[in-house]
């Protein structure tokens, strides 16, 4: 009975070989395609740190910029508008709803109970900034903020607390703590990771183009010609000599901030003396309107409980001047180092 | 018989008095001696108190005058402020036993460490390090230090600076787990 069996199978190969070869080639690339996409779902990869890049959004989000930048500009936070369209494209969707910033929640309403577009934007962008300044507080990095946009202001602490870096294995850990003290469980992707989205900076980040820092054009310094050519001219007499920790004039030599502040103080802007600090009494511009003459600050470059970790001066084209491990000099702030701690970018008063 | 019963309860009278003396004289004993015990338990306290305070004065002086600690920190100090073209960036490697990770990390630049073209030295002239202890297992140190810093061959002013570390003391290694610069100054005396 078997031999029989066998024979018919044989035989029912060799004559339909050509038809199994391709059932089987076919099941095999579909079976790589839903393996492939069903990754690309449950973690996606390819982000960038930084909050500055191009929305990379469709016209239904991207209708919103010019309200979005008027809140943004309106609350001192102009730099972080393309951001926050990124982030409303991971919170809406292809959502209808006008509660277009998700805002209806973080004022203690149901959800979408707001539906006029001006005031979930004007309440969204308040709530992001305040998220912003506690991330600030605690130290921690960008990616560690928008995280914290998705599981609560919690997770900032617990990050401050755990080397102040987010990363994908220190999210579940909290998502994990949080979904026993619910008791939840889930039998979705996040399993059993069920509180929250551990994913959600890689979706947000995805949402920005990571095509290098759009920083504005060449024009003239806000500080004027005068000034800004008196500064060049001045830092150009510290190029090459070494950053020395805590030094601000020539006599010590100078670390970052004390750069700054001794070649500002050159055409009579008084800056206070550390990155933080100096970050604090500039006016921060987005991006695409950075000048020559302009502030450019990071954040961790190095452990402290401090935001910003470092300052250069903005001088077009993509370069900064400023004090670090390479010496003082003219360096491009498109390398992987500087752009994945860039911060943002400010501007003084002359 | 009534007269025997009244010089047995006569008798009897007198026992009970006197019995009533000797109680109240050996509670009252007893009173004092509770009294004196409470007292003393109150001076043991005292001189444990004492005691406590003398072992952590003598701790204390012990940490601010220890020769060792300061020529931890001493050596620390040079090993971080001596430095040229040469040992820039290697100068780390040598301290960072006597250093926290985020003291290493503050005093590095951001950025990558690089080597520089122009000749640059800086030279500790001279440094004194004053103790207080915190802890038994901490101290603090003001150490005030003047250095000389030349760049292209010239050499500036010498300056003066005040900074202010914690030390953290473990049997086995001192770490300097806190680094402050409180200021560079001009010594002043006379105008």
């Amino acid at each position: 009975m078997s031999a029989t069996v066998a024979v018919k199978g044989t035989v029912f190969v060799v004559r339909y070989w050509k038809e199994i070869t391709i059932g089987v080639v076919f099941s095999l690339i579909l079976m790589a395609g839903l393996l492939l996409g069903t990754n690309s779902q449950e973690e996606p990869t390819g982000y960038i740190n930084s909050p500055f890049g191009k929305a990379n959004v469709p016209p239904h989000i991207e209708q919103w910029k010019g309200l979005v930048q008027e809140y943004t500009t309106k609350y001192g936070i102009p730099e972080y508008t393309d951001f926050l369209l990124a982030l409303m494209y991971q919170e809406l969707g292809n959502s209808q709803t006008l509660d277009i910033m998700q805002s209806s929640e973080s004022v203690g309403l149901p959800p979408n109970a707001i539906q006029d577009p001006v005031m979930s934007v004007n309440l969204g962008v308040q709530h992001f900034k305040s998220v912003l300044e506690d991330g600030q507080k605690n130290g921690v990095d960008f990616p560690a903020i928008v995280q914290s946009y998705n599981f609560g202001s919690g997770y900032l602490s617990f990050v401050s607390s755990n080397g102040k870096k987010h990363s994908v294995e220190l999210a579940q850990q909290f998502s994990l703590t949080q979904t026993e003290k619910q008791g939840w469980s889930c039998s979705d992707w996040r399993a059993p990771y069920c509180y929250g989205d551990y994913t959600y900076v890689e979706k947000v980040m995805g949402n920005l183009m990571p095509t290098g820092i759009a920083v504005g054009g060449e024009d003239v310094s806000p500080l004027g010609e005068q000034a800004f050519n008196a500064i060049i001219s001045e830092a150009n007499k510290y190029v090459g000599w070494p950053y020395v920790w805590g030094g601000s004039d020539p006599h010590r030599g100078f670390d970052c901030s004390g750069f700054t502040q001794w070649i500002f103080a050159k055409v009579g802007v008084k800056l206070p003396r550390t990155a933080q600090e100096q970050y604090d009494v500039s006016s921060k511009i987005p991006p695409s309107e950075a000048k020559p003459g302009d502030f450019i600050y990071f954040t961790g470059t190095y452990e402290t409980n401090k935001y910003i970790t470092h300052v250069g001066i903005y001088i077009g084209d993509g370069k900064m001047f400023d004090s670090n491990g390479s010496g003082i000099g003219i360096h491009d702030i498109h390398s992987s180092y500087w752009k994945s701690h860039l911060a943002g970018f400010g501007r003084v008063s002359h | 018989m009534l007269g025997l019963s009244i010089l047995a309860n006569m008798i009897l009278g007198f026992m009970y008095v006197g019995q009533k003396t000797m109680m109240t004289q050996a509670e009252d004993q007893n009173n004092e001696t509770k009294k004196e015990i409470v007292q003393l338990k109150s001076k043991v306290n005292e001189k444990d108190q004492d005691l406590n305070t003398f072992q952590r004065n003598a701790t204390y002086y012990e940490i601010e005058h220890s020769e060792e600690v300061k020529s931890f920190v001493d050596e620390t100090f040079r090993g971080l402020f001596n430095y040229d073209n040469k040992n820039y960036a290697a100068r780390f490697d040598q301290v960072k036993d006597r250093l926290a990770e985020s003291v290493i990390s503050k005093l590095k630049a951001s950025g990558e460490m690089g080597s520089m073209e122009i000749e640059f030295k800086n030279e500790v002239k001279s440094l004194h390090v004053y103790l207080s202890a915190v802890e038994k297992d901490q101290a603090k140190a003001l150490v005030m230090m003047e250095t000389q810093y030349s760049v292209g061959g010239s050499a500036f002013p010498r300056k003066n600076q005040m900074y202010e570390v914690t030390i953290t003391l473990d049997e086995e290694k001192r770490q300097v787990d806190k680094l402050e610069l409180m200021g560079s100054f001009e010594p002043f005396e006379e105008n």
